[in-house]
């Protein structure tokens, strides 16, 4: 083996040992360095048991969940029954995963014309909602890779492969290939979404890993900010609706669209239980 | 009943003694099976045989040749060492009157 091989091998072995535990890492290095292994074979035996521990790790980290399982459908149930009546208000509300394409529109406007002419909204509207989006979206997807990071720790990792592998296989590129969407607008929209939802998903694992709990003062921060940048998206999805109504209507107003804004602290009560139960879970 | 490998582990740490920890063991092994023994195999299987309390390890002190690095070091339990008896004579039992040089070759194949 040549030695910028070997190199590059005994550098993965020191990144892959840190994924083990400090007294298991100094143990196993330690044992290679008696064994005179050269770099491949200490990488095969380094990542050979880091894949048992991680498999370990994952059996574990389920046989947690399914344990939970009652507790986590009673407490479905309960937001269930609390969504559904709220649900009534909040017809015109959409989900956050929507608002990537949110984004992207926004992001279209300003680029084309700088104001959405049919919606009446001014530019700096939808600078508005743009900048709420993107911190949003980002937002979303950091705290749940903290949450998963700081409930599995070294079994998060897994989880975070696959979700990256999922993510790519159902809306990477093969499919927009497969659809024949030019390549320039491929790669736009992937690193939008690179930059808006995975790089802040695996940060926010990294920290999970690694802190694996905020502390209450700043979750409550971070539940503040989010909600506030929630309210605002909503605000403003509901006024340009309603702008948008009243030009295609000529002056009259559909009536449930007078309830959407009234339904937003329900809202924000929904978030907050949310960042409870991932504080409470993170906390096990 | 323990494993194959579990029964390599416990008889070459029984045979080192004192000087058992996981490299030692390792060649140990390798030296008596002729097959490499890797190091996630053996560690898991480690932490396995300490759960089921058929083993009891702690950290040795750090050597020069280890890169100052700490043993892993391994003492079979009184438990330990009934539970590869009973593995030991059940092979010997199960092999009582089988003759593996005088087994028909052309059967196998």
């Amino acid at each position: 083996m040549n030695a910028p091989i070997n190199r590059i091998c005994w550098w993965l072995v020191d990144r892959l040992s840190r994924r083990l535990e400090p007294g298991e890492r100094d143990v196993v290095l330690g044992d290679i360095a008696e064994s005179g292994e050269n770099g491949r074979e200490a990488l095969r035996d380094l990542a050979g048991l880091a894949v048992r521990r991680q498999a370990a790790s994952l059996v574990e980290a389920w046989s947690e969940v399914w344990s939970e399982v009652p507790s986590l459908l009673s407490l479905g149930l309960a937001l269930a029954g609390l969504i559904a009546p709220v649900g009534m208000f909040v017809r015109g509300l959409r989900p956050p995963g929507s608002w990537l394409e949110e984004v992207i529109g926004q992001l279209h406007a300003l680029m084309s014309q700088g104001v959405l002419e049919e919606s009446a909204m001014t530019q700096a509207d939808n600078i508005l909602r743009l900048v709420c989006g993107i911190l949003l979206i980002a937002g979303w997807a950091a705290i749940a890779g903290f949450v998963l990071g700081s409930v599995l720790r070294r079994s998060a990792w897994v989880y975070a492969a696959s979700v990256c592998l999922l993510w790519w296989l159902s809306i990477g590129a093969p499919m927009r290939v497969m659809f024949g969407v030019p390549l320039r607008q491929i790669l736009v929209w992937l690193t939008i979404q690179l930059l808006l939802i995975l790089i802040p998903f695996l940060v926010g694992v990294d920290r999970g890993v690694r802190s694996g709990s905020l502390g209450v003062g700043r979750m409550a921060l971070l539940a503040a900010a989010i909600s506030a940048l929630t309210l605002i998206m909503q605000v403003e999805d509901a006024r340009q609706t309603l702008a948008y109504e009243l030009w295609r209507n000529g002056g009259s107003l559909g009536w449930q669209l007078v309830w959407a804004p009234r339904a937003l602290p329900f809202l924000a009560i929904l978030w907050e239980l949310g960042v409870l139960t991932a504080v409470k879970e993170k906390n096990i | 009943m323990l494993g194959e490998f579990e029964y390599l582990l416990l008889t070459a740490a029984v045979r080192l003694g004192e000087g058992a920890y996981g490299a030692a063991i390792r060649q140990e092994i390798e030296g008596a099976t002729g097959r490499r023994c890797s190091i996630g195999a053996l560690y898991t299987t480690l932490d396995r045989l300490e759960t089921k309390g058929f083993v009891k390890t702690r950290l040795g002190e750090a050597t020069p040749q280890r890169g100052g690095r700490a043993k892993r070091m391994v003492a079979v339990t009184a438990k330990g060492i009934s539970a590869a008896e009973a593995f030991y004579s059940a092979v010997k039992r199960v092999s009582r009157g089988v003759s593996w040089e005088a087994a028909p070759r052309a059967a196998q194949s």
